[in-house]
């Protein structure tokens, strides 16, 4: 259950002749981030090691150091409007965790939730809902001027909701960074690396993009990338195009994708721009492919996600409020404007 | 009393309810924590919610992980089993629970969601609803056994003994010393705690119906040091119990200890002189009371012992004739004063009844024709030939004691190698004078439990209808009026007479059959309780009684009672003795001065084997001063009596012939 949609429920009560009018979502798909391809390339560099950037066989699977796996999530609800036409978004954000012990168990290192409701500043008074105990973020983008359409309004609600959840996510793996610095373990991330990564040397962190939104090749390199056979890896490149400090990145084949898709089984592993990376490009690459069993079954992306990150997306939807619950006390925000 | 044993509670899973498998007031779900090795099919749960207690009983147990199909599996594992993939599939044990309790009872509601502990020593008594009789009327039947926890389990003697409800059946393979185990401690159980009301007594009568089961009861099933029989327990390795009995019984708060008041009684064989029971080592020979009944005894039961062609109306009508104005009684026919106190006098009357008839060239004596008499005459005469060793044709008597049964007391009646009409004869009277006498209130207690084993047998479903199922039948249906409690024994529950186990208030499941399981009267029992039945060990047994709302599990401790077998091993039983030595032995059991040789020559010069038995059999009865007088005067007193009968034509004529006779010819 949600606790800050009891109290929004509360306050809802509390103000004289409330007009509340709710949207309920279709679906969940706002929980999912989706981009649309870029056409432009967006390599820096590539060559980094010497070599072009054709497929090369990595070797034999082997579990190697990973042993920490974060991964984030984000459930928005609404929009609702409560006597304004000015949206707000309730947003459910989380990051964690999860370490896997020696008995091959996953288990919780950290859990970090976030429960807001989320509109411009400019448009609606936030101190009302900070005074009944909410919490709220200002959707407006700093220097820039509040769009006018409730639509509009909404959608960069929902933007807001997944910054919040980056942010999340970036915030408890530099905790990490910081607490596991000079240890054998590594924190494998879902997506591309966050976190302070960039303030050490040669931090043992590694992420993996299971979505193929941008292409950072021309499209003659671009082919021998889909050509990649099962087990094989891409030489070392630097993607361009990102608003966080610079990674080195690779694509690894980890399943055959004859008969399927040209990126079935195709991720792209990001590890932090320093020499041990490049050293190490194959050494990671066959750490990933060991997580290929347990099989992530059912989820649609089996292919790419590995069982840990299932795990990590499992544990967080545990404890986050429901679609089902969470509507329903949307709904129930109705019944209370006019019990009030 | 029991040990009380306090165990703070522990939680192992916590209650899940989902929209495809919702709690509701009756049923649960609940998931068990990582490693849990506590929680097993029968275990005992307690759900706490604020003020609420739900008591559950696991009854259905799933494991599963996030795998939809086998197949993802294989190609995660790229079809080798053997490999060594870095993360563990979660893996959660869900549980289904019956509910047995819930406190407070009202508003009845579905179970809610919250933690859930492993039933301690006071929530297995809440869940069993123990605590509103355990010390009252509380009777031990074993031990609730979850890990550390061992809770002992009672059954309330008002529903067990009457007068609420009554009757136990057990069911059970054989081979796993259940079904006689199980008995034997129950029964033990009942003479050390039953309290009942005032000054009831209580006695046990068992029908041993096969081998050796119950002919040991008084024996230990392991002795201390220093016990007569210590060398020879030793020698034949017989030590059943162990020291997890010896705890069982402690928590019990039972002693451990055999029959303390045993009687035993057998009939003889056809040679009326050797008892037909396997307890006929010279040990124990003396302890078997010889079970002889006489005319007036069976008269009563005519319809059990005579086929039932046999006693039409006709010959009914007679025999009712006999009974009001013949037996006991001094009649007159052709002249001729007799009293019939026994077969041999009946036989006389009959003779001179015929004789009478014949005489006076009359087809009808006293209204019954003559061809009647002569059937019936053919009938009863018969019957100690038919019943020899039971039914005794001169006046010895010896039967169970009517009338002084003690408090605590099993008497052992060994029918096993009887004949079936014997036996059905054997359990109609006893059950009949048990009736009567518990009736009357003088039989000198006022509860007592008939037990009897392979009701398959002796009351199957289908089948020739016997007069000892119609008794059986009606000690289920009536015994609980009058303190006659019937405990039953099979293999197959299925097929036993509905009436008789349907009225059985409490039921014990031992190790099942697969097959019986998969019959209809199981079908409320889930399939997990099922499997467990069909392995459950030995000691272990499902229970059935009016205060528990499902199935209980529970571990039996094994009684301090000589097994059958052992008990022949170590006394084995003694070859048929001659008649001569038969006779020296019986009345050295009296005097033990008697000379041997001195019986011989009795017994050689009289040379009347029938007439050696009687007086034999009659100087047991009195048990005189001196046995070897006693018996030779009894000898001499008969002997040489001309019978009537022997001078008596064969083959008399009938003038007007009975048309529905069917022995005419």
């Amino acid at each position: 259950m949600s606790d800050l949609l009891k109290k929004l429920a509360a306050y809802v009560r509390s103000v004289p002749e409330p007009n509340v009018h709710v949207v309920l979502s279709q679906g969940v798909s706002g929980e999912e981030i989706m981009m649309l391809p870029s056409a432009e390339p967006k390599t820096v560099k590539s060559e980094l090691e010497g070599r072009s950037i054709d497929g090369v066989s990595v070797g034999e699977p082997s579990v190697g150091q990973i042993a920490y796996f974060m991964d984030g999530m984000q459930r928005p609800r609404g929009p609702i409007y409560i006597n304004s036409s000015v949206p707000m978004m309730y947003g459910y954000t989380a990051a964690a965790i999860r370490v896997r012990g020696i008995d091959k168990h996953m288990r919780k290192l950290a859990h970090l939730p976030r429960e807001a409701i989320y509109f411009p500043y400019e448009l609606l008074d936030w101190r009302p809902y900070h005074a009944a105990g909410m919490d709220t973020v200002d959707t407006a983008e700093r220097g820039q001027k509040t769009d006018d359409h409730p639509l509009m309004m909404a959608e960069r609600a929902k933007n807001k909701i997944g910054d919040i959840r980056a942010d999340l996510e970036r915030q408890i793996t530099t905790k990490w960074l910081a607490d596991f610095d000079g240890r054998d373990e590594w924190l494998l991330v879902d997506g591309s690396l966050s976190g302070d990564y960039d303030r050490y040397e040669a931090p043992n962190i590694v992420g993996v993009i299971k979505s193929h939104q941008t292409q950072y090749f021309e499209w003659e390199e671009q082919q021998n990338i889909l050509n990649l056979k099962a087990g094989e890896r891409s030489g070392v490149f630097i993607p361009g195009g990102r608003n966080r400090p610079a990674v080195y990145s690779w694509y690894v084949r980890l399943r055959s994708n004859d008969g399927r898709d040209v990126y079935f089984g195709l991720v792209r592993v990001e590890a932090a721009k320093c020499e041990r990376t490049l050293d190490m490009a194959d050494e990671i690459s066959r750490w990933i492919l060991a997580e290929r069993s347990p099989l992530s079954m059912p989820d649609s992306r089996w292919d790419r996600m590995i069982y840990p990150i299932r795990d990590c997306e499992l544990y967080l939807k545990s404890l986050a409020p429901s679609a089902a619950a969470l509507d329903s006390m949307l709904i129930g925000l109705a019944g209370a404007a006019k019990k009030g | 009393m029991e040990q009380e044993t306090k165990f703070e509670l522990v939680q192992v899973g916590r209650v899940v309810a989902t929209e495809a498998k919702p709690s509701t007031a009756y049923s649960f779900s609940f998931w068990a924590a990582d490693g849990d090795n506590k929680v097993g099919i029968g275990t005992l749960v307690v759900v706490k919610k604020g003020d609420l207690e739900v008591y559950g009983v696991v009854v259905e147990g799933f494991g599963f992980t996030d795998l939809n199909s086998a197949m993802h599996d294989y190609i995660g594992s790229e079809g080798d089993p053997g490999s060594d993939a870095p993360t563990l599939r979660h893996e959660v044990k869900c549980y289904n629970a019956a509910v047995l309790r819930v406190e407070p009872e009202e508003p009845l509601q579905p179970v809610p969601v919250g933690p859930v502990y492993l039933a301690d020593d006071l929530s297995v008594k809440k869940a069993l609803r123990m605590d509103a009789f355990w010390e009252k009327s509380g009777i031990p039947i074993g031990l609730y056994q979850n890990g550390d926890i061992l809770a002992p389990v009672y059954l309330d003697s008002e529903f067990l003994l009457g007068p609420e409800a009554a009757h136990l059946n057990i069911t059970g393979v054989s081979g796993l010393a259940t079904k006689t185990s199980s008995i034997e401690f129950i029964l033990l159980s009942i003479f050390e705690r039953f309290k009942g009301v005032g000054d009831d007594g209580i006695a046990v009568v068992c029908f041993n119906v096969k081998g050796p089961d119950m002919l040991f009861l008084d024996f230990p099933g392991q002795v201390l040091p220093g016990h007569k029989y210590e060398q020879l327990y030793a020698e034949n390795l017989i030590n059943t119990l162990d020291e997890r009995d010896a705890e069982m019984y402690e928590r019990l708060g039972m002693p451990c200890e055999p029959f303390k008041n045993v009687k035993y009684y057998a009939p003889f064989k056809s040679d009326r002189v050797n008892l037909n029971t396997l307890r006929t080592h010279p040990d124990l020979v003396g302890d078997v009371t010889p079970l002889s009944w006489g005319l007036t005894d069976i008269l009563e039961f005519t319809e059990v012992v005579l086929n039932r062609d046999d006693v039409d109306a006709k010959a009914d009508a007679l025999i009712s004739y006999i009974k009001d104005r013949v037996v006991n009684q001094t009649s007159e026919p052709n002249g001729m004063q007799i009293t019939v106190r026994n077969f041999q006098d009946m036989n006389h009357w009959f003779d001179m009844v015929l004789q009478e008839m014949e005489q006076q060239n009359r087809s009808e004596w006293k209204t019954h024709h003559y061809a009647t008499i002569r059937k019936v005459y053919n009938r009863l005469s018969n019957l100690s030939t038919r019943y020899k060793g039971l039914i005794s044709p001169d006046e010895f008597r010896s039967d169970l004691p009517w009338g002084s049964f003690e408090d605590r007391s099993a008497y052992v009646i060994d029918v096993a190698n009887m004949d079936p009409q014997a036996q059905d004869l054997v359990f109609t009277r006893v059950v009949s004078q048990l009736r009567q006498h518990l009736e009357k209130g003088d039989l000198g207690v006022k509860h007592v439990i008939v037990v009897v084993d392979e009701l398959n047998k002796y009351a199957p479903s289908d089948g020739q209808d016997t007069y000892l199922r119609q008794t059986l039948l009606d000690i289920s249906e009536r015994g609980r009026y009058l303190g006659l409690v019937l405990f039953s024994a099979q293999q197959f529950r299925s097929q036993v007479h509905k009436r008789i186990v349907g009225n059985s208030a409490t039921c014990i499941y031992g190790r099942m059959d697969m097959d019986e399981l998969a019959t209809p009267g199981y079908q409320v029992l889930t399939s997990s309780t099922k499997e467990k039945l069909a392995t459950l060990s030995k000691g272990q047994l499902m229970i059935r009684h009016p205060h528990f709302n499902q199935p209980i599990f529970v571990k039996f401790p094994r009684p301090n009672v000589l097994r059958g077998p052992d008990g022949t091993r170590m006394f084995p039983p003694a070859n048929d003795l001659p008649l001569e030595e038969a006779v020296y032995q019986n009345l050295a059991r009296l005097d033990k001065s008697v000379s041997r040789g001195t019986i011989k020559d009795v017994v050689a010069e009289v040379n009347d084997a029938e007439e050696i038995v009687r007086a034999m059999n009659v100087t047991l009865q009195r048990a005189p001063d001196d046995p070897t007088a006693f018996f030779r005067n009894s000898i001499r007193k008969k002997a040489g009596i001309k019978r009537t009968s022997d001078d008596m034509p064969v083959f008399v004529p009938v003038i007007d012939p009975d048309p529905n006779d069917p022995f005419q010819d």
